[in-house]
């Protein structure tokens, strides 16, 4: 406790004015956000968040204590451990006790106290696994050296792709991404592999209409449902609000309801529960908002996490550990993409994909890794930083000065 | 640009940080707008939307006019009753695959996923059986407490899946085409196979108008279904597909009416010195209609309940129909369906304020009819062509029919027509039937043999203003009027009706009757009058020629043949008229053959005329709303009035006069046998086209048939009282292919007249 009381006192007096204070006070206003707004669908489990919140405060804590260089140093091994604990959700036959069952997947550890999700561990140590691999390299400036960063982002997603779980596993192909431009990958690269990505869910979803038999074998019927869903909403045709579109055809209509002000807290309550709204404390969270603050309420979460953004930006910026920089900079892209793929499917621009709204939605899992993430920045950003014989990530060709 | 960002960024990193950024910015940009265009472009629609949910709207139905005779007699009335419902997913069998499908995933979670389709499959089949009996059981306690007929039951259900497959098959076709219409290409069937109507969520009517006690004792077996303390109470339970709900029972009081008939009165060869009490049923179907459950669909869109206006919002019409409404069918039920209706009420209760506003339905308006009920049996009576206790609707042989003609009735065969009963001075009418009017039980069961007898004698017609008839020489009474009005005879001027045959040419050719049936010989020169009495065809062939084709049709308009009267009967129809027939065809109209047809009701309307002395009066046959038709005055000659009602006084008095005697086998007799009463009478034997019906054989090859073949008699009569200056009624009868006028109608006006003396009329 000492050690910690010391360490804080520290940062305080070394990230003044530095940005990652705004970080932390952009989650807190979230999760302050989120359990209102789960306060309003679920009183019960508001009550609940607050504890996780309490507990996530004191991860974060703890994050504040290891130096980076120990941070990465572990990375390895602690990407090894989630990938075992990944590993042991898929071993058939486990019982229920240990490995329960819920909406379809086997996704969490019942650890007596709580239901942990590895899945969630599985962000932050692909995070920093990648960039401890990344840190000195430039191999990733060619085309061979993109192979292996692919391969290790595929080590988890292929583990949570069967629990399955396709939305959590999305969410590591654009961190892998953000943090191969960071680190300075050539952008046309990276152009070619966002095409053939947009390519191959372009071809998914023709082959979804004119080959259901060849899609059935990438992807199970009620992923194939939501992208039909999603396709004849956008077309205007309402045949399917009723069935596989219900989630998302409320999740708008409530949304459009909160019109500018929100319909207050008690009416929206009513609302969503009349209509039945599926997940509202979970996915649909950024609907139970903006039904209950309007357009204030969206404008004012699409606020907190630019500023949780930009202020992991000013901290990877200002930072010159190339390990510290990629690390943050992909605590801001998990942070960012996840948020924003969940938003997306709240206001009907994405398919239903089951992931959750960072440090808003309930869960504790889901909360303390973000808040783990929190208090890895903050203790990034603490540190002196390291004298480095040349600044990473510069890849930009020497000028020739005169003739 | 780039330039400018690598002077104020000069390390990669930090533009690569700005890239980042901007990405960021600009996914976070097009999210707000989204959101923007949902909450601020789309918020009131969807606010609107969402908040229905908080407000449940039942309706309240309405409570239906009744409908009254002419001396407030009940012969329609609104009667609340109750409906018993079913879910249509219990109906089509989709509720026990639901619910086997929830048990054996729930009770196989962690195997489901890994089970082939055939296992599955087993597993499904064993768990539907437990609903299977849950259904089987509701069925029949149903029937239980209701006493339904099993046998009515599964016809109900079987009626009802067959309806709303048909209404999903024809949805879906629409889609389809309405998806290829978008996308330019063919759609297959399976891209709208899963969408449903409607009418598959809905619960429909299985069992109508049960008691209340009945209604008590299934509201405890649902209650029970309901009860969340119960033990089971989560388990599906086939009783919370059922319901019941408030409905609206239509009563017709006087569809069954005890008469008594004095038999003393009948032509001889019928006659008994007795009186019969005898039942009439349906009386005054045809006039008073029956209702329907069903509403048609373009009687939905034409009076919607719910309907979108251009700007998409909902609009509710209370008057508007839904699927299953009460409409009526026929009838007064459906002509005055809009003032009969009423408008249904609502209750909106507020699920948040647990409140609720109750808007009170309006009752419908009364209608009353022109027509004594009591009359109406009595004439119904008279034209039963069914029941033997009278048995003037059935073939004779004193009604000289053509022998020659096959198809021509037989002796004791049934005969279809119609009958009116009009008071000349208002237009109303005392009666209107119209035979037969239901199927007869002798027919049996067999459907195929119940449709070739309704083919044939046409049961759901009204033959009072829905059946056109060749007039025959029933108008010339009304075309010698015109004559003398025109001036093309003179009031004492008789015209010869030798040679018997108009043109020397063609001595086949338009003959008089009384050639044709003395074998040449012809009838003395007569004057108006006298050709009235023995409805000489050569007369009426001159005169014809003498007024044209122009002035006749032109006597006929104005005579309204043709037109619709507008009593109020929905059913009327408009006959062919006297216009654009060809020069040729004069001597034809003046004998009423030929390119000219009229209803029953017009030609009661068209006596009427003549009766007032020219005073156009619109007919009614209600009180409400009076015909758009205006009264006016057709300037006939007194004198030419007088005159073809003296003729039509000889024909129903003068032993010459084709209405005067019946000729039976061995006698003759009056065929009017009532006292105190002036008669005036002209019969008609109108040449009818032959009546052909589709026939298929048992190899199930179609053929077309001649079923009846013959002439429509006719007898269109007026009586006066003693004191009376001008004729109080008119009597119009019509028998199809009965043969002589006078012979096969006579006798059934003569009855007539005496049920209006027993109603107090004469």
């Amino acid at each position: 406790m000492n050690t910690l009381a010391n360490r804080c006192m520290d940062i305080l007096r070394s990230t003044k004015g530095r940005g990652a204070w705004y970080a932390l006070g952009g989650a807190i206003a979230l999760t302050w956000i989120g359990i209102e707004a789960i306060r309003t669908v679920a009183p019960d489990h508001a009550s609940k968040q607050i504890v996780w919140f309490v507990v996530s405060l004191v991860v974060m804590a703890m994050c504040l204590l290891p130096r980076p260089r120990v941070v990465g140093l572990g990375a390895y091994a602690l990407l090894v451990v989630t990938l075992l604990l990944l590993g042991f959700l898929l071993i058939p036959g486990l019982p229920s006790a240990v490995v329960p069952r819920g909406r379809g997947t086997t996704a969490w550890l019942d650890l007596q106290i709580m239901h942990f999700q590895p899945s969630e561990l599985a962000k932050l140590t692909f995070i920093l696994a990648m960039a401890w691999y990344l840190r000195f390299r430039r191999t990733y400036r060619q085309w061979r050296g993109l192979l292996i960063p692919l391969g290790l982002m595929l080590l988890p997603v292929g583990l949570i792709v069967r629990q399955p779980d396709l939305g959590t596993a999305m969410i590591f192909a654009p961190t892998l991404l953000v943090m191969l431009i960071a680190a300075g990958a050539r952008l046309w690269h990276i152009g070619v592999l966002v095409g053939v990505g947009a390519i191959a869910t372009v071809v998914i979803v023709l082959m979804i209409y004119f080959a259901p038999n060849v899609a059935d074998q990438i992807l199970r019927p009620h992923q194939q449902d939501r992208f039909r869903g999603m396709i004849s909403q956008i077309q205007g045709d309402g045949r399917y609000d009723s069935s596989i579109s219900f989630q998302q055809n409320k999740s708008m209509q409530l949304i459009g309801a909160g019109q500018f002000f929100g319909m207050g807290a008690e009416k929206t309550a009513k609302l969503i529960r009349w209509h039945g709204l599926p997940e509202a404390r979970n996915d649909m969270i950024f609907t139970v908002i903006v039904a209950r603050w309007g357009l204030i309420g969206a404008f004012l979460i699409f606020t907190l996490y630019l500023l949780i953004i930009v202020s992991m930006s000013f901290v990877a910026g200002r930072s010159k550990d190339p390990f510290v920089r990629l690390a943050v900079v992909g605590f801001g892209g998990v942070v960012f993409s996840q948020a924003s793929i969940n938003i997306a499917v709240a206001i009907g621009l994405l398919p239903v994909t089951g992931i959750t709204l960072p440090f808003v939605s309930y869960g504790g899992s889901s909360l303390v890794i973000m808040f783990a993430m929190i208090g890895l920045t903050i203790n990034f950003a603490s540190l002196r930083p390291p004298i480095v014989s040349r600044p990473s990530f510069e890849f930009d060709p020497p000028t020739t000065v005169g003739a | 640009m780039q330039r400018i960002v690598r002077r104020l960024f000069p390390s990669m990193f930090s533009r690569r940080l700005l890239f980042l950024m901007v990405i960021a910015c600009g996914m976070t940009v097009t999210l707000a707008i989204q959101t923007t265009h949902l909450t601020i472009s789309q918020g009131g629609l969807f606010r609107h939307r969402i908040e229905q949910i908080l407000v449940r709207h039942h309706l309240i139905p309405t409570l239906r006019g009744a409908i009254y005779d002419r001396n407030d007699r009940l012969l329609a009335k609104h009667r609340s009753s109750y409906n018993v419902s079913v879910g249509f997913d219990v109906l089509s069998g989709r509720w026990v695959e639901q619910c086997a499908r929830r048990q054996a995933i729930k009770e196989n979670k962690d195997q489901w996923r890994q089970f082939t389709a055939r296992q599955r499959l087993l597993l499904l089949e064993k768990h539907q059986v437990p609903f299977r009996q849950q259904v089987s059981d509701l069925w029949q306690m149903l029937i239980e407490i209701t006493a339904i007929d099993p046998v009515e039951l599964e016809s109900r259900k079987a009626q009802i899946i067959r309806a709303v497959h048909r209404g999903t098959d024809s949805y879906q076709r629409r889609q389809i085409k309405k998806l290829e219409a978008k996308s330019g290409g063919q759609v297959p069937l399976a891209e709208v196979a899963g969408e449903s109507i409607a009418e598959q969520n809905q619960f429909h009517v299985v069992i109508e108008d049960v008691d209340r006690n009945i209604r008590f004792s299934l509201d405890r077996m649902i209650g029970n279904a309901h009860n969340p303390n119960a033990m089971d109470s989560s388990e599906p339970n086939v009783w919370k597909r059922v319901q019941i709900g408030i409905s609206a029972r239509r009563d017709y009081p006087c569809q069954e009416m005890q008469i008594t008939v004095d038999r003393s009165t009948l032509p001889s060869p019928l006659s008994h010195h007795d009186t019969v009490v005898y039942s009439v049923n349906h009386v005054a179907r045809h006039v008073v209609g029956r209702m329907r459950h069903r509403v048609w669909e373009q009687e939905r869109q034409a009076y919607p309940y719910h309907s979108r206006s251009t700007g998409g919002k909902s609009q509710y019409n209370l008057q508007g129909y839904l699927f299953e409404d009460p409409i009526g069918a026929w009838g007064i039920e459906r002509s005055m369906e809009r003032h009969l209706r009423g408008r249904r009420g609502w209750r909106s209760s507020y699920r948040d304020e647990h409140t609720a506003v109750i808007h009170e339905p309006v009752a419908g308006d009364d209608v009353k009819l022109t027509i004594d009920i009591q009359l109406q049996a009595l004439v119904a009576a008279i034209m039963d062509p069914e029941d033997a206790t009278l048995g003037l609707m059935r073939s004779r042989g004193w009604h000289k029919k053509p022998i020659h003609r096959k198809q021509s009735p037989k002796d004791g065969e049934a005969l279809c027509g119609a009958a009116i009963v009009m008071d000349v001075a208002s237009g109303e009418v005392l009666a209107a039937v119209s035979s037969p009017w239901q199927v007869p039980e002798s027919i049996g069961g067999d459907r195929q043999a119940i449709a070739r007898w309704e083919q044939v004698n046409s049961p759901w017609r009204n033959r009072v203003v829905g059946m056109p008839y060749p007039p025959g020489s029933t108008v010339k009474p009304l075309v010698l009027a015109a004559g003398y009005t025109d001036g093309k005879l003179e009031y004492n001027q008789a015209l010869p009706c030798v040679p018997g045959y108009l043109d020397p040419s063609q001595p086949h050719h338009l003959r008089c009757w009384y050639y044709v049936a003395t074998n040449g010989k012809s009838h003395p020169n007569l004057t108006g009058p006298e050709a009235v009495m023995r409805s000489c065809n050569m007369f009426f062939y001159r005169l014809g020629q003498r007024l044209g084709t122009g002035a006749l049709g032109d006597w006929y308009d104005r005579f309204r043949l043709g037109h619709l009267t507008r009593c109020g009967l929905s059913e009327e129809i408009a006959t062919h008229g006297a216009s654009g027939v060809s020069a040729d065809t004069a001597p034809q109209m003046a004998i009423g053959q030929g390119p000219i047809e009229w209803t029953l009701v017009q030609a009661a309307a068209a006596y009427a005329i003549l009766a007032r002395g020219g005073v156009v009066h619109p007919t009614f046959i209600k009180t409400q709303g009076r015909s758009e038709l205006s009264s006016g005055y057709l300037k006939l000659d007194p004198r030419g009035i007088d005159l073809a009602l003296e003729g039509m006084r000889l024909s129903a008095t003068d032993r010459n006069g084709t209405t005067s005697v019946l000729r039976l086998p061995e006698l003759r007799e009056p065929i009017f046998n009532i006292p105190d009463v002036d008669i005036y009478a002209k019969s008609g034997t109108a040449q009818a086209p032959p009546l052909w019906i589709n026939i298929k054989d048992q190899q199930g090859i179609e053929d077309k048939r001649i079923v009846r073949e013959g002439n429509h008699g006719w007898v269109i009569c007026l009586v006066k009282r003693p004191q009376s200056i001008q004729p109080n009624f008119v009597i119009a009868v019509i028998v199809e292919y009965g043969g002589s006028g006078g012979q096969v109608g006579g006798p059934i006006v003569n009855q007539i007249l005496h049920a209006m003396r027993s109603c107090e009329y004469l």
